[in-house]
């Protein structure tokens, strides 16, 4: 075979291969497109037009912006969902964070019934949202208040109480959490070396020195893409909060992301899209740089695998 | 072991894509007759359920099946398609894709579909004599020689026909939200009133006129006829001491009080005065401008102080007094946590369901609170129709919702002064043909459309869910046929007076959810706090029926009206 038949050959597999990639990122590409790109330009352009009824919008200008900095002062819904986001974020991430390591480091250490624990901890990821809250709504507001009655105590349920209501709905958001972090985080750990754990032991490391110094500098990377995504979500994440009362839920439970959420989806939403949009892309300018700023912490403060994995070595 | 989990893996598998593709598989309702020509009618799949076109059917299938609609068959068959998805959200978007001829549909905006040309022009259908045979083409000399348009009121002539004096849909479904009673619990228990305004010392005692002042309507006579009777009516259950509850609703449901709030605003306000906040244009005669030392609410009604509304003042109409009076009575209900269901009240796990089936069982099983009174939407029997069944398989006919008494409570009036009652007619109850219907079945689906607003039909339809059609219509001897709960329903239907949330005006056809949904109709800041419901406000914060109204008007100020309504 001459070289000319071997380069024929090759540029047409090449051609082949080219094209082969090209039907299989076309698809995604395509979708990207229209759902992402078409959608945001669109809810971009929105936050600049007005509606005139009968799905016509007019161009606006910063009419929306300069109507929604004057309704911040006059209605108490965005500082009230702003506190509510934060707290969420803070107490959810937390608590999320050191329980979710604490399980994982529990099953990565194969200790007693962890399979059990492994499956309970993954059943609320798999069940459906609608179906878990109905029944954790009967849990919270029929058997908790059935109980503390048998026991001669007449209280309200967690969730008809308005003082438990939100942290009840915190401890939902935070236990439904738990499947997934813990498949990531026991995944990661799982990872880590024997040898280096192997090493520790022989030095004579406990288990709570071997899980603050070994354990989660190796899995930090995985704790700061939870920490990063959960910071980007800070004003989407609607807590289930509409699973649990539609669009019907007091005002001191809303959150940034669940009042988008109502308002959008809401019958006959299409004169407060404008808003709306303009509300989300003030949204985002206040995300977007803290997205980064958290990354770069994290990045900066936080030890590197690799370097906590020399150090360990050593 | 390993093996065991993956043998079960398959198996479960295996069992889920059997079911699924078996639920794929399946004919929805009865099997297709290929030998005819399929009208298939959606229906929401709600509380009012779709029985009443199977009560229908057979008469209109029966009347077509000579008639041949596609090549090689004869005749129709009506195939029913219960579906959450007929309604505003469920069908924006989606409804071209919808292969339901004829809809049925709830919390729907006629003039939103009919503006886009989703709808069918149904003109012919309303404004022709129900004798014309759309199918056939032909004036019968038999049946009814009037119009569904004459059978509409003016307000419904004119919202119906607002796009290019052109009909698109028709109104299916007089709902509103009342307080429903237990005849049987009142009867037993004397509860109702005498004349000199003291309780009845026995069953057959005679009764007072009730808030109407009218002795001929007997359907409310013995009922408290003011605010205080009620609550001396709550009190008298109370102390009955027979694990009795005086009023109930669903805890998970707040928005049926809100709703009812609204309702009990309305009777005091009546028509023109409660419609003002739908149409906006009109003018406010009443309005509370303070209150004064003994916290009484201070009404202007002086003609040269009313109040031109429209909808860039719509504001002003949060000061109407009443929505005071609704507060008032909520105020009064909360106030003593015996005369309601406390406990369960705000509770998210206890839904309007479970008040319904607590409401409709305590009878027999003593271990329950029996609940006087519930606050509804009068189209819970329908609703409750499993929690019937259960019961007559258990207890006997005796207690199915045809034997078992269930009244209307009309609201009572805030003082002695009797007057007729004002009911507030839920908005979004529309029946229509679908613009994407195949040119084949047009006069099919007309003939049906208009077959619904027969009296025959009409008749069959309030048999059936106790409720009747926004249109008017004589129920004659079958009156005798319906349960206590349908009778009083004709009655009111009869007697009241109608307001209705349908407006075409600009303000309503583009934020009608801000307008007309309970919720977003209560909003009240209170201590520089935020309250969505009254119920929530005064139950867990003690909020004072004076305090949250003051909170409407300091919610809604002109600059957030003005802010949230634009280019109205």
């Amino acid at each position: 075979m001459n070289s000319e038949k071997i380069r024929r050959l090759l540029s047409k597999r090449r051609t082949k291969d080219l094209i082969f990639y090209c039907l299989l990122l076309a698809f995604p590409i395509l979708q990207f497109c229209i759902f992402y790109l078409g959608v945001n330009f669109n809810s971009i352009l929105l936050a600049f037009k007005t509606y005139e009824g009968n799905d016509v919008y007019t161009w606006g200008g910063t009419v929306n912006f300069a109507t929604l900095f004057e309704s911040f002062s006059l209605l108490t819904v965005y500082r009230v969902s702003v506190i509510n986001s934060l707290k969420l974020f803070f107490i959810g991430t937390l608590t999320g964070l050191v329980c979710g390591l604490l399980f994982s480091y529990y099953i990565y250490k194969k200790a007693f019934m962890r399979n059990f624990f492994k499956i309970l901890l993954f059943l609320p990821s798999i069940i459906p949202t609608i179906a878990l809250v109905l029944m954790f709504k009967q849990i919270a507001d029929g058997a908790i208040p059935a109980l503390m009655m048998s026991l001669g105590i007449t209280a309200k349920g967690l969730l008809a109480n308005p003082d438990t209501t939100f942290g009840t709905i915190i401890f939902y958001n935070v236990w439904v959490g738990f499947g997934v972090s813990v498949l990531l985080y026991v995944g990661a750990m799982e990872k880590i070396s024997e040898g280096v754990v192997e090493a520790a032991r022989l030095d004579g490391t406990r288990y709570f020195q071997e899980f603050v110094y070994i354990t989660v500098p190796l899995v930090w990377d995985t704790m700061s893409t939870f920490i990063i995504v959960a910071v980007g979500g800070i004003f989407v994440n609607q807590a289930n909060i509409y699973a649990f009362y539609s669009d019907g839920a007091e005002e001191y439970v809303f959150t940034i992301g669940y009042y988008l959420y109502k308002e959008t989806v809401k019958t006959g939403a299409a004169a407060d899209y404008p808003i709306l949009s303009a509300f989300g892309i003030l949204l985002s300018l206040v995300t977007i740089p803290l997205v980064y700023a958290v990354k770069y912490l994290l990045g900066r403060f936080g030890p590197t695998t690799e370097e906590r994995r020399r150090k360990v070595e050593e | 072991m390993k093996k065991i989990y993956g043998k079960l893996c398959v198996l479960l598998s295996l069992v889920f894509m059997i079911a699924a593709f078996s639920a794929c598989n399946r004919e929805q309702g009865e099997q297709v007759r290929a030998d005819q020509t399929q009208l298939t009618i959606g229906v929401f799949d709600g509380g009012l359920g779709s029985d009443w076109i199977y009560a229908i059917k057979e008469d209109f299938e029966a009347k077509y099946a000579d008639v041949s609609f596609e090549e090689g068959k004869k005749g129709v068959q009506l195939r029913v398609s219960p579906s959450r998805s007929f309604t505003q959200t469920g069908m924006e978007g989606n409804i071209d894709s919808f292969r339901e001829e004829v809809i049925f549909a709830e919390g729907a905006n006629a003039q939103y579909f009919a503006s886009r040309d989703k709808f069918l022009d149904i003109t012919d259908v309303v404004t022709s004599p129900l004798n014309y045979d759309f199918v056939r083409k032909q004036t019968s000399n038999g049946g009814e020689s009037v119009t569904i348009e004459s059978k509409m009121s003016a307000t419904q002539q004119d919202y119906f026909s607002a796009i290019g004096d052109r009909y698109y849909a028709l109104p299916t479904a007089e709902t509103y939200y009342c307080i429903v009673y237990d005849i049987e619990l009142f009867e037993d228990n004397n509860l109702f009133f005498a004349p000199d305004g003291s309780f009845v010392t026995d069953a057959s005692a005679t009764r007072s006129d009730g808030p109407d002042g009218k002795a001929e309507t007997t359907y409310d006579n013995g009922l408290p006829a003011t605010y205080d009777q009620f609550f001396a009516l709550c009190q008298k259950i109370v102390d009955l001491n027979k694990n009795l509850i005086p009023v109930m609703w669903g805890g998970n449901v707040q928005e049926y009080v809100s709703s009812f709030m609204l309702a009990i605003a309305a009777d005091y306000a009546g028509v023109v005065q409660t419609e003002l906040n739908y149409n906006y244009n009109g003018t406010m005669t009443e309005y509370i401008t303070s209150f004064d030392g003994d916290g009484n609410p201070v009404i202007s009604t002086d003609p040269e102080k009313y109040v031109p509304i429209t909808a860039q003042n719509g504001y002003e109409l949060y000061k109407q007094p009443g929505r005071y009076y609704a507060l008032s009575f909520i105020e009064r209900l909360t106030s003593n946590t015996a005369y309601y269901n406390y406990l369960t009240a705000t509770s998210a796990s206890f839904t309007h369901k479970d008040a319904q089936g607590q409401f409709v069982m305590s009878k027999y099983y003593s271990s329950m609170q029996r609940p006087a009174m519930l606050i509804d939407g009068n189209w819970w029997q329908s609703e409750a129709k499993s929690v019937f069944n259960e019961l007559v398989a258990e207890k006997g006919d005796s207690a199915s919702a045809q034997n078992r008494k269930f009244g209307i409570m009309p609201i009572p009036k805030v003082t002695a002064e009797a007057g007729d009652y004002t009911l507030l007619e839920n908005t979004g109850y529309i029946g229509f043909i679908n613009g994407n219907i195949d040119s084949s079945k047009i006069d099919l689906a007309k003939a049906f459309m208009q077959y619904c607003y027969t009296d025959k039909a009409l008749i069959e339809y309030t048999k059936t869910t106790n409720i009747c059609r926004p249109v008017s219509y004589e129920m004659g001897d079958a009156y005798d046929e319906l349960s206590s709960w349908g009778k009083t329903m004709v009655d009111l239907h009869q007697n009241a007076d109608f307001a209705y949330q349908d407006s075409s005006s600009t303000i309503m056809q583009n934020y009608s959810t801000d307008l007309w949904y309970s919720p977003r109709l209560w909003y009240s800041v209170v201590n520089g706090k935020t309250y969505t419901y009254p119920t929530t406000a005064m139950i867990n914060d003690s909020v004072s029926a004076k305090d949250y109204f003051n909170g409407l008007s300091a919610y809604w100020t002109e600059s957030v009206w003005k802010n949230k309504f634009q280019n109205v």
